[in-house]
Order: C-alpha cells, then sequence, then structure tokens
C-alpha cells in the first residue's frame, strides 16, 4: 500500500486543472486504463483522482444537491470501472465519463420527477462549496443559489445543454456527442435555454428582463 | 418588443455559437439597432452569472468519501465481471482480431447446441392449462376449449394461429371418446412450428379420472399426427 499511496499522491499533484498538454495527458490516462484492464485498482484509483472532482462538480450543477452529487460519482465510477475497456483510448476519457454521469443523472432526475409526482419534494437546493471568506462569499453564494434556481426551472434537455456548453465550458461538438445528439438540436437547447434563463435570473435577481 | 429580429440568434450570437456569415449579418443588425443591444447586454449579464459558476468545484472532502466507496465497493466485488465482459476485455485487451473471432464463433456454436438441447426439453412437457373452461368454447359434440386471443384471431382469419391451445374433454360416448378409445378424456392441442407438422398433441388422462397436473408430448408412435392428418373433421389440427 505504501507504493499505492506515494501514487495516489502523484495522481493528487496532476489532478484538479492538469499541467499537461491534452496528447500527453491523454497518452498518461490511456496507460491508466491499460494498466486497469490487466488488474491494477490502485492505476483506477489515480483515474478517479483526476477526474472525481470534474464529475462531482457536473452532478452538483445538474442536480443542485450534494449528496445526490456524491453517489452519482460513485455509480459513474462503478460504471466507468465496469466498461472501462470500451473507452477510445485514443480519446479523452472525460467525455465519455461526462456521457455516463449525463446519464446517471438522467436517472437520477427522472426518479426525482416521479416522487416529486407522488410527495411534496422539500429539500432544498445546496450551494456547491463554501468561501473562506464570509463577507465576500455572501454575494457569490446568494448569485449561485439564484443560478441554481434558475437552472432548476430549465426543461431537463435545456439544462443539460446550458451546463454542459456554458458552465462546464464545452464546444457545442463535444456538447452533441455527450448528449447522443446533433449539434443543431444542442444549438436550438442552448440558445432556448439562454433565453429562458434571462428571463428566470432577471425575475429572481428582481431586474427588469 | 417592436424588432422582429430572431431573440435566439441573439442568445448564440452572444457567446459566439453563430456561423461567420450569419454572425457578420447579426453583428451588423445590432449595431444599427438599440434595442437588440440592450437585449443582448442583458443576455451578457446572465452569462457572466452562468460562467461565474465555472470556478467553483465540489469540495476535496467529498471527492475523497467517494472515491474511498468507490474503492471498497469495487475491493468487495473483486472478480464479479460477467463473463461476457470478460471476454469483451479479453478483446479488447489485445487479443488477435482472428483469435477473438475463432471465440466468438466457438462460443456461439456452443451455446446454439446447449439451447438445442434444452428449449425442446423445455417445450416437451406442458403444465395443465389452467380454467381452461373459461375459454372460448367451440361448437361440437365433445366440449373443446379454445385460448380466447387465439380464438380472436382464427375468427378473423380462419388459421389457427402460433400458441394456440386447444383442450378437448371427451363427452361420454361420443365418436370422439370412441375413436381415443376412453370415457375420461382430457387432451391438449398446442401450435407450435417446434413440433413436426406444427402441432404437439399432450394427454392429461390421469388414472381414476384426475387429470395430470403436468403432461409430456406425445410420441409419433401413438399415432396421434397421422390420424389427425387423415381425419377431415381434425380441421387441420
Amino acid at each position: 500500500m505504501g507504493n499505492s499511496s506515494v501514487l495516489i499522491q502523484t495522481a493528487l499533484s496532476m489532478s484538479r486543472v492538469s499541467d499537461e498538454s491534452p496528447a500527453a495527458e491523454t497518452a498518461d490516462v490511456s496507460r491508466l486504463v491499460r494498466l486497469t484492464l490487466r488488474g491494477d485498482r490502485t492505476a483506477f484509483e489515480q483515474i478517479i483522482v483526476r477526474y472525481e472532482s470534474r464529475i462531482m462538480t457536473l452532478a452538483v450543477r445538474l442536480l443542485g444537491r450534494r449528496d445526490d452529487a456524491a453517489d452519482v460519482a460513485q455509480e459513474v465510477f462503478l460504471r466507468a470501472f465496469k466498461y472501462l475497456h470500451r473507452a477510445d483510448p485514443r480519446r479523452p476519457l472525460e467525455p465519455w465519463l461526462f456521457r455516463i454521469a449525463v446519464n446517471v443523472c438522467r436517472d437520477v432526475m427522472r426518479r426525482r420527477q416521479q416522487r416529486q409526482a407522488t410527495f411534496v419534494d422539500d429539500e432544498a437546493v445546496e450551494p456547491i462549496d463554501q468561501s473562506s471568506d464570509p463577507c465576500a462569499g455572501l454575494e457569490r453564494k446568494q448569485q449561485r443559489l439564484i443560478l441554481q434556481k434558475a437552472l432548476e426551472r430549465l426543461p431537463e434537455k435545456e439544462r443539460l445543454a446550458i451546463v454542459l456548453r456554458d458552465i462546464e465550458g464545452l464546444s457545442t461538438a463535444d456538447v452533441a456527442a455527450i448528449l447522443h445528439s446533433s449539434e443543431t438540436t444542442v444549438r436550438s437547447q442552448v440558445s432556448r435555454g439562454r433565453l429562458r434563463l434571462k428571463v428566470v435570473i432577471g425575475q429572481l435577481m428582481g431586474v427588469d428582463s | 418588443m417592436s424588432c422582429g429580429f430572431s431573440r435566439e440568434t441573439l442568445a448564440l450570437h452572444a457567446e459566439g455559437d453563430l456561423p461567420d456569415s450569419e454572425a457578420a449579418a447579426t453583428a451588423c443588425h445590432v449595431a444599427s439597432c438599440e434595442e437588440c443591444r440592450r437585449f443582448l447586454e442583458g443576455l451578457r449579464v446572465t452569462q457572466r452569472v452562468l460562467k461565474s459558476a465555472r470556478s467553483e468545484a465540489a469540495s476535496r472532502s467529498d471527492c475523497t468519501a467517494m472515491r474511498h466507496q468507490v474503492m471498497t465497493i469495487l475491493n468487495e466485488r473483486s472478480g464479479a465481471l460477467g463473463w461476457g465482459l470478460r471476454l469483451e476485455r479479453a478483446v479488447a485487451l489485445g487479443l488477435r482480431p482472428s483469435y477473438g473471432f475463432a471465440a466468438v464463433l466457438l462460443l456461439g456454436m456452443v451455446s446454439a447446441s446447449v439451447l438445442a438441447q434444452i428449449r425442446p426439453a423445455a417445450y416437451d412437457i406442458l403444465p395443465r392449462p389452467e380454467g381452461y373452461r373459461e375459454w372460448t368454447q367451440l361448437p361440437s359434440a365433445d366440449r373443446v376449449y379454445m385460448n380466447p386471443p387465439s380464438y380472436r384471431k382464427y375468427a378473423k382469419t380462419g388459421i389457427f394461429p402460433e400458441g394456440t391451445v386447444l383442450v378437448w374433454e371427451a363427452a361420454p360416448n361420443s365418436d370422439g371418446a370412441r375413436a381415443h378409445a376412453t370415457s375420461s378424456t382430457l387432451l391438449v392441442s398446442f401450435k407450435d412450428a417446434k413440433f413436426e407438422g406444427g402441432w404437439g398433441f399432450f394427454d392429461f388422462s390421469g388414472s381414476g379420472g384426475t387429470p395430470l397436473a403436468r403432461a409430456r408430448a406425445l410420441p409419433d408412435s401413438k399415432g396421434c399426427r397421422t390420424c389427425h392428418r387423415n381425419n377431415p373433421l381434425s380441421m387441420g389440427v
């Protein structure tokens, strides 16, 4: 386990925002994938370390709740481990993981809708993370809550397109691939979503839209 | 809003999502339209709120807890991948394509062979139809019942569809009872392409008048098939 903790520390130092070039990162992840497929679980743990923050953050943005997001991320990585051999080693792993995450989130949203149809769901929306500066954080926290509430008011497809395109900053082509859709459809969803958000955020901020 | 310029186009223009030609035309219009310019500025404010969320990330403690949970589950489930996934993995790990093809072919042949042995056995034994007296009764001297879904198709087409079940209860001293040399008969005909001639014949007549719970398809040596084929009263059953 000593060896594994060194590896994890190394991976941690490279995680979150990687300084590697995209090609070098893809090659490195590809190596980790090969090692995992040969039975090296430590290699898979390094893969998780690389992408856990992105997946958890995406899940919070799509679902609005940290506890749901942790469950989603757990399911994403368990599925990823099971089907890792299906990932294309020549392409970045992140869009593949995003695709799994979106599918898992859709399942959660559907279950939530069914539950809301039966019970009154009074769980509050939770912010993603905390700021160490309470004064500076107050405005940000309010803005975050407004954004989260506004996103929750969007239809599912528009919310997915907006989160992936405008918050995650992915290209329209990548969003289309993740959503199994065409670029034209994604553009249309993004456009409608932006217009709807403009109105909703304006209302929530008390600004005339 | 008096200007009829497309709001959807402006929403895409706000983030440079339009093709070059459309973007140039939109920019040109916005430059000359105060209303659209204000609308675009409003959109950009919303986009800034959206983008402000980019700097946020899930907390490290949440991520670490989740990762530990995943690794614990994986370690507990060690070796739990099914055979299908294992084979997929073996191919993905670099088995030569020809070996992979041979493995899939072999697996297919073995599966087909096993299925061929299993399937007839499963169909050869039939449980006694439940509640058949509630089924559609056909006009006959004996009591003949047919499962209603098949009867509905038969009434339209005049052809017995696959899955037809006919239950025949002999009336005492009827022609049918004499033909089958019994007075306590409960016979079932089951239409399935698996059987030669398309029909399987089952005899649920038990000793002492108690019908059997299950019956095996009667073998050809019993002569059911030949007799039915030559008897016009059997209506092709």
